[in-house]
């Protein structure tokens, strides 16, 4: 058999309890309600935001297209690999000439036949 | 819709209303959740988070329940949650004896030896079968609400409580 219910509740809290209950409550929902500080970007200035928007646009696609050019001229496709003169511009290129002086180089060598290259 | 729901529900009377939803049923949330957690502070933290909660999820309560079955169900699912957490945080779970001892100890519990022993059984049965036990038995809210509460059916909560008085009886007997 279950004893019986107890009449009075045996849990008990401090003095004053239930009041700064409902105040740390209250209290906890206005921090949640009031509004947080939002960074915006600032409209007026000297130049219009269509200017700077624009801007930032050329200013990427410049970028994109200034690091495709320098990851081919390192890193040269698979195709252009395959070409002798990529090939030997590469090495020479590895080995510190620069571009005049790899053509110079290329263009002396008389004995540079084409079809003495090995397709892969 | 009653007319403390429709307050919550408009922006312009929101605060004054819930205000008074947290005078009216603070008492009541406290009570249920630290039976299930025991403890005073562990209560404390959880009814602050209970009502914060409601206060966050306000615009998603349709109103078709009644407003203190609703907050039950976030009292509920916040002191499980709560438990959950404890029982992982704590490598070694606490003997069904503990409890009593802790509970005795305890300057805000003032119940007999017997209350204290009840406790202890009720805390041995999974933590649900003791929600439910607790609604039947210390609220003795009906089947029907407790149903709507706990989104369980009323022949699985019957057959629940049925087992928990089982297993209660079974331990104090052991424990005279």
């Amino acid at each position: 058999m279950l004893p019986e219910k107890p009449q009075i509740e045996p849990f008990k809290v401090p003095e004053g309890y239930f009041e700064q209950l409902q105040e740390q409550i209250l209290m906890a929902i206005d921090k949640q309600a009031a509004p947080t500080k939002k960074f915006t970007l600032k409209k007026s200035g000297k130049f219009p935001m269509w200017l700077r928007y624009t801007t930032g646009i050329a200013a990427s696609v410049v970028l994109f297209f200034a690091f495709s050019h320098i990851h081919e001229h390192r890193f040269p496709t698979t195709a252009q690999n395959n070409a002798p003169e990529y090939e030997i511009s590469n090495n020479l290129y590895l080995a510190g000439l620069n571009t005049n002086d790899m053509y110079e180089y290329m263009s002396a060598a008389e004995d540079f036949h084409y079809d003495n290259y090995e397709e892969n | 819709m009653n007319d403390l729901t429709s307050r919550l529900k408009n922006p312009a009377t929101r605060r004054e209303a819930f205000e008074e939803l947290v005078r009216s049923q603070s008492q009541n949330v406290y009570r249920n959740v630290r039976r299930l957690v025991l403890d005073h502070e562990d209560a404390n933290d959880v009814v602050q988070n209970v009502f914060l909660k409601a206060w966050l999820s306000l615009d998603s309560f349709r109103g078709d329940a009644q407003l203190s079955t609703w907050l039950y169900r976030i009292a509920i699912n916040e002191s499980l949650t709560f438990l959950s957490k404890k029982k992982k945080e704590q490598s070694l779970s606490l003997d069904d004896t503990d409890v009593a001892l802790t509970l005795k100890s305890d300057s805000y519990f003032d119940g007999s030896e017997a209350q204290a022993l009840l406790q202890a059984a009720i805390a041995t049965l999974p933590d649900k079968q003791r929600v439910v036990f607790n609604l039947k038995y210390f609220e003795e809210m009906k089947y029907e609400e407790m149903s709507e509460v706990l989104d369980t059916s009323v022949g699985a909560l019957k057959a629940s409580y049925h087992f928990a008085v089982q297993k209660i009886e079974a331990w104090m007997k052991q424990h005279e």
